[in-house]
């Protein structure tokens, strides 16, 4: 049976269609670049899962055309093809293969997620409030509450996600991370952004005519950027009290 | 049949539907005094009552529940009454019917109509998309949109569509009559109109915008269109479970002896997978259903959490049925691509047993991974992880179907037509779908590209690939089953193709689009997805473009299309094995199965045998042909009759045995015209057979059905003015005689005397000087016409002098004219299909051009006194290859 | 486009269609079961509710507080006289089932009526209860869900009283024999089944 694998054509049908798969996902910049530690681990996953992707792409997509090019008849041939009802050996290959892959994938994606929620001792914990059609940023230990989200750099950030109306989603692209927040419950997220630079808030859950453009910002600045504004914002504060929440000009 | 015309039911369904609605609000309207309740007119609850009352009043009018009603009554109802049974005109088809052809036919036009406005909403939303900024439509009405198409193509489409192709064709693969409950069957689908019409009124109050997701507390906002929204998934919900309930007593209790359950086609199995799917979870979306509307119109708090309640629990609750569901849409589909790849690459199912198993394991475990469309959701994060292993393994059974598909085409004998092309398709386009349900499995990459575009990749490559393409793989594979008619290939492919590229243009470029940052369900996006949004805009309308060709494919080729044989496609299960279209209880006789359904490759196997009635006395088998008697004489070699045979022979299933009752007549005749009609069938590819015998028509064709105990006779004559049969009255007599069915076939007189039919006989041309009007040469080409039947063409060259219109030209015309005539009548009248040409030329001249136009296969140079050889040498050189025969016909001594 | 093809022949001279089922099992208990079956489920859905609601919400108390600051409180006694009613319902209808097969057409009618006034009498004491309860489902997350749970049970008595009654007027008719009365099983099968969700209906909400 083995002698019978028409390993040549299948090999060139195969090294084109690898050729192609693998040209596209190598030429088009298909993430975001990578803003956070979490960002990071998930694009190596990704790409890990990708190549085994493209092996199984290529084994099934060599194998359809080649039978559809070696085997197709005219319609005045009324034969039939051999009667194989099965192949116990092939279908033994066939489970057992992909399920190996497979458990390594789910292990290398517990241990992405795992890595992903550590949580670390030093974090700055920010509260998230969604509403239709905006978000607000409370800092808790300074009083204050802004309309963007600042955080410092190399930090890891504690979002407590909360919703005042219906269920929305805290999303930033070039963190990977992203968490829905509900009404009731205060959903956590974690992110420790590696990179300076202001990156988009997408609210990424359907919550009304509005939520296409119910967008904010996060700017990562420098630790020491970021001390500073929280003093100043704090301290214009704490003189206007009216009910304990202002929101405030955000850092330039 | 029922005589009520269709507006005496249509005029009750409208009765039934106003009559509920105004008693809804009355309902309500005295509940809601005398309790107190306030606001009075509280829109969402009349919506919501009056769509329930109404939709059940439609159900009642169009007659549901007429039976049982009648039974309930004390009324004189019999189980037996099939007066609702089977559609002999297109009225039969917009009424109630207890036939499962019928209801099959019905579910695909009314999915299918659901479709095409799903497909239109899906128009909207692309066009909307087709730039940044607002094209024409608002956030709210571009949720109204994205909510109805995936409502529409969710619970009016896709999860019905396989009721009905498994309607049809189902319980005609297992032996049985007809589905175990037809006036349940029925009912199941008249909930649909009911389903969708709830959805789509919405456009009135205003379109639910939440999604087909409904998730509170957003659900709790907006229109009565909610409330629409949440009724109409109870309706499409009840008529689900009600048809899963329906296949499985009809697989579990019907199929036909010795059909064990290793013996059923796939698609018995993906269906009564899919059914108990159906029949366990569908129940979850209505209780989430049910949650959300009391939330609105009974002020109840299930998902308030200040007041004690839950909100992820709704999403427990409604995805524990939606991710099944998403099985229920494919599962039948893997069903029909199983039946498709082994009856066009004509080989066995590869490992029959392990698709089975992983039909069920796909089912089992399609229970344990609901969660994982709620990884972002905030639920208890432990769930994640077994969620993730769950969804993971998922893929070993449905790896398994593919690797098994691949294998039956592998080393077979692949007949690319539009079923196939539908099936390699779909091979393809679900692999991509499947290979990124891993990605969104793995908990980390779901975290980044969950309710992103990424997901409506993901999404439209499994449905599209999984249920669209799977659908009209059915759809065109037994499409010659409940037409009768042939789709026309042409236009199936170019289905196929623009529906191939125009799905890989709109939904690739979208895993791009989710992993860099667009979500889903928005109305506008970030300027640098422009140009991608604009192709796959492009890439929607080639789809609405190769959808319409579709439907262009089906509506004219069932009014005019071909003829469909009873097996187009040579598959080997048992509804194969009736005509296209079956006949209204499917069997005429019982199925006995023998073996397993997909036995190519294996010479004398067989899946099933068929028990003819007692009269047909025996077994008849897949491959059996039937014999046909035809009673003809005068009226053989006639264009009518080959016609009438021809067109009989499409059916594939005859064979024709000619008997020719020579009373009086000379019986070479006879033997001549028979033998030229039999030639000339031959050369249709028809297998026919004949004989003569002598004696009275009566008695030679009674004595012939006796013997050969035919499926029919079909008696041949001239009009009643010109024929002596007809003058004695045979039809009746040969009718009472024989018992068996009769048809009669009229043949106008100066057909039967041209044998214009003779096409595919050789043709004979025939050189004859002055030896036309000689009874030597008729004898001669009697005598050639015997040896093997041809048909002749007379030429004559006149060799005319100048001037050719003078009278002495004019005069040898018409004399070699009487001549030729005179000779080719008595021709045909004794079984000679022949014709004449007078040419003015002199034989040089004319002969070479004769042989030109002609083409004949032989040529006969008939001479008299000695002029053969002379007529000769003008054909020599001519004729090239073509075998030239001399023949001396002896003297004349006058015409 | 017609279904009949011109054969000539009708037959389907074997019989009702699915009175005589080829592998023996009747496809009308089938039906009921998987019917059943379904109806457990929208049980469980609206049980799931119940148990989020009680279990799953944070800084909840149980039994919930009302708007006035005290716990609901619910007719534990009363309502296990209720279950008790509707157990020996089912009891009874088991008899009159028994009866029956002895060939004593007139014991079922007996069973079955005492089967229908014992689950009328369980109605009409859940709707006292419902009047007597001191709240609303509007008050909370819990008093809704509970009000849901008991109604829909409450729903599913009222069908299954229809459906017995049918086949009490098929007993008056006679249609019932040692032989044959399916109909009656499959009427029996629902009405168990409404007892069973009762009970643990009764144990879940009102008890634990």
């Amino acid at each position: 049976m083995y002698r019978k694998i028409p390993i040549i054509p299948l090999a060139v049908i195969g090294v084109v269609v690898a050729a192609l798969t693998v040209g596209q996902a190598l030429l088009i910049d298909w993430l975001p670049a990578a803003e956070s530690a979490e960002a990071q681990r998930t694009s190596d996953l990704l790409w890990v899962l990708f190549w085994s992707s493209t092996v199984f792409f290529v084994i099934v997509t060599s194998v359809l055309i080649y039978s559809v090019w070696k085997w197709r008849v005219k319609d005045d041939d009324l034969s039939d093809g051999p009667p194989i009802h099965g192949n116990t050996m092939i279908e033994i290959v066939w489970t057992v293969v992909p399920t190996i892959v497979l458990v390594a994938v789910g292990v290398y994606g517990y241990i992405v997620m795992d890595r992903n929620e550590a949580v670390a001792a030093d974090r700055l914990t920010v509260e998230v409030y969604a509403q239709q059609f905006n978000w607000t940023y409370g800092y808790p230990d300074a009083g204050i509450e802004t309309g963007i989200l600042v955080v410092p750099e190399d930090r890891q950030i504690q979002l407590n996600l909360r919703a005042r109306d219906v269920i929305h989603d805290f999303w930033v692209p070039e963190f990977g991370i992203k968490g829905d927040a509900v009404p009731g419950i205060t959903h956590t997220l974690w992110i420790t952004p590696t990179n300076q630079g202001t990156f988009p808030v997408i609210c990424a859950e359907l919550c009304g005519a509005g939520h296409s453009v119910m967008r904010s910002q996060v700017k990562v600045v420098s630790p020491q950027a970021f001390a500073a504004w929280l003093a100043r914002s704090s301290a214009a504060v704490k003189g206007d009290v009216a009910d304990g929440t202002t929101v405030v000009e955000s850092i330039r | 049949m029922d005589p009520r015309p269709l507006s005496y039911w249509w005029g009750r369904a409208v009765y039934g539907a106003v009559a509920g609605v105004l008693f809804a609000f009355l309902l309500v309207f005295l509940l809601r005094t005398l309790f107190g309740f306030e606001p009075l007119w509280e829109g969402g609850v009349y919506g919501g009552v009056a769509g329930l009352i109404g939709g059940i009043g439609f159900l009642w009018g169009i007659g549901c529940f007429d039976f049982w009603l009648g039974w309930a009554k004390g009324a004189d109802i019999s189980v037996e009454d099939h007066s609702f049974h089977g559609a002999t005109n297109w009225r039969h088809y917009f009424r109630l019917n207890t036939d499962h052809k019928v209801i099959g036919i019905q579910y695909l036009a009314m999915t299918l109509f659901f479709m095409l406005w799903g497909g239109l909403m899906a128009l909207l939303i692309r066009t909307e998309l087709a730039a940044p900024g607002q094209q024409f439509a608002d956030g709210e009405t571009f949720n109204g949109f994205l909510s109805m198409h995936a409502t529409l193509m969710i619970f009016v489409f896709a999860v019905p569509v396989f009721g009905g192709i498994a309607n049809f064709a189902l319980p005609i693969m297992l032996g049985a009559k007809d589905m175990a409950f037809p006036r349940l069957n029925a009912l199941s689908l008249w909930f649909l109109p009911v389903a969708g019409g709830l959805f789509l009124s919405s456009m009135f109050t205003g379109m639910f915008g939440a999604a087909w997701t409904a998730y509170p507390p957003l659900a709790s906002q907006g229109t009565m269109g909610q409330t629409l929204f949440e009724l109409g998934v109870q309706f499409a919900g009840a008529s689900s479970i009600a048809t899963a309930i329906n296949f499985l007593a009809t697989i579990i209790t019907m199929r036909a002896p010795g059909m064990t359950i290793w013996r059923m086609p796939i698609l018995a199995w993906a269906t009564g997978v899919t059914s108990v799917l159906v029949v366990f979870a569908t129940p979850f979306v209505a209780g989430s259903q049910f949650l959300t509307m009391f939330d609105r119109v009974m002020g109840t708090h299930f998902f308030a959490p200040d007041q004690g309640g839950d909100v992820v629990m709704y999403q427990h609750i409604f995805w524990f049925y939606s991710h099944p569901a998403v099985y229920i849409m494919l599962l039948p589909g893997f069903g029909i691509i199983s039946e498709v790849i082994a009856t066009f690459a004509r080989k066995p199912l590869f490992g029959y047993r392990a698709m089975a198993f992983s039909l069920v394991a796909i089912a089992v475990l399609g229970f344990g991974v609901w969660a994982h469309h709620m990884f972002v959701s905030g639920m208890a994060a432990w769930l994640r992880v077994p969620m993730m292993i769950t969804t993971i393994i998922i893929a070993i059974p449905t790896g398994v179907k593919m690797w098994s598909w691949l294998a039956t085409l592998w080393q077979g004998k692949i007949h690319m037509k539009t079923p196939m092309l539908w099936a390699l398709g779909f091979l393809f386009t679900f692999l991509m779908g499947g290979l990124s349900g891993v990605f969104l499995g793995v908990v980390p990459i779901d975290i980044q590209v969950s309710d992103t575009y990424f997901v409506t990749a993901h999404l439209h490559y499994v449905l599209y690939g999984g249920t669209v393409y799977t659908v009209f793989a059915g759809l065109y594979y037994w499409f010659p089953k409940m037409t009768g008619k042939m789709y026309s290939e042409r236009l199936g492919q170019w289905h196929f193709w623009l529906t191939f590229v125009g799905t890989q243009l709109t939904f690739l470029p979208m895993h791009w689009q989710g992993l860099q940052g667009m979500p889903r369900r928005v109305a506008d996006y970030d300027p640098r997805f422009a140009t991608v949004n604009a192709i796959e805009t492009l890439g929607s309308y080639m789809l609405a473009i190769a959808t319409f060709i579709f439907f262009y494919n089906v509506i004219t080729s069932w009014k005019s299309g071909p003829k469909a044989p009873w097996n187009p496609w040579r598959g080997k299960t048992l509804e194969w094995l009736v005509s296209s279209p079956p006949p209204i209880f499917n069997f005429d006789a019982i199925p006995q199965v023998v073996g397993g359904p997909y036995q190519y490759g294996i010479p004398d196997a067989r899946h099933a045998v068929v028990f003819a009635p007692e009269e047909f006395g025996g077994e008849l088998k897949e491959d059996t042909r039937y014999p046909v008697l035809v009673v003809a004489n005068q009226t053989l070699v006639s264009q009518t009759l080959i016609d009438e045979i021809r067109s009989r022979d499409a059916d594939g299933l005859w064979s024709f045995q000619f008997v020719v009752p020579v009373g009086d007549d000379d019986r070479s005749i006879a033997e001549r015209r028979l033998a030229t009609t039999l030639a000339i069938l031959a050369g249709h590819g028809v297998a026919a057979t004949g004989r003569i015998v002598e004696g009275d028509v009566v008695d030679v064709a009674t004595e012939a059905a006796t013997e050969a105990v035919p499926h029919e006779l079909v008696l041949v004559t001239l009009p009643l003015t010109q024929g002596a049969w007809m003058r004695a009255d045979v039809v009746d007599k040969i009718r009472k005689a024989t018992g068996v069915p009769m048809s009669h076939v009229v043949v106008p007189a100066d057909d039967a005397r041209a044998i214009t039919g003779a096409s595919t006989l050789p043709m004979v041309m025939v050189v004859a000087g002055e030896a036309v009007g000689a009874e030597a040469l008729a004898t001669a080409v009697r005598a050639r016409a015997d040896a093997a039947p041809a048909r002749f063409t007379i030429v004559l060259a006149l060799d005319l002098s100048e001037p050719r219109w003078g009278a002495e030209a004019t005069e040898r015309r018409r004399t070699a004219g009487v001549a030729m005539t005179a000779t080719v009548n008595a021709l045909v009248s004794t079984g000679v299909a022949v014709e004449g040409q007078v040419m003015d030329d002199a034989p040089s001249v004319a002969l070479p051009l004769a042989i030109t136009a002609f083409a004949p296969a032989q040529i006969i140079v008939a001479g008299v006194n000695g002029e053969a050889d002379a007529l000769a040498g003008a054909v020599q050189e001519a004729a090239g290859d073509t075998p030239v025969e001399i023949v001396d016909v002896g003297t004349v001594a006058g015409s | 486009m017609a279904t009949t093809a011109g054969h000539g022949h009708a037959g389907h001279d074997d019989g009702a269609h699915g009175a005589a089922p080829a592998h023996g099992r009747s496809p009308l208990l089938l039906s009921m079961l998987l019917f059943i079956g379904s109806e457990v489920m929208l049980f469980a859905s609206l049980f799931t509710a119940y148990f989020f609601i009680r279990y799953g919400v944070p800084n909840e108390t149980w039994p919930p507080l009302k708007a006035d600051g005290e716990p609901f409180e619910l007719p534990v006694v009363m309502t296990l006289v209720n279950t008790l009613f509707l157990v020996m319902s089912s009891f009874t209808l088991w008899w009159g089932e028994q009866r029956l097969a002895a060939g004593d057409n007139k014991g079922l009618i007996r069973g079955l009526w005492v089967t229908i006034f014992l689950g009328a009498t369980f109605l009409l004491i859940q709707l006292n209860e419902y009047a007597h309860l001191g709240f609303t489902p509007q008050d909370r997350a819990f008093s809704g869900a509970f009000y849901t749970l008991t109604g829909f049970h409450g729903m599913h008595v009222l069908v299954g009283l229809i459906i017995l009654s049918m086949c009490l007027r098929r007993a008056y008719k006679r249609d019932f024999s040692t032989a044959y009365h399916t109909p009656l099983t499959a009427g029996s099968y629902y009405w168990h089944f409404v007892d069973i969700v009762w009970v643990l209906l009764f144990l879940l909400v009102y008890v634990i």
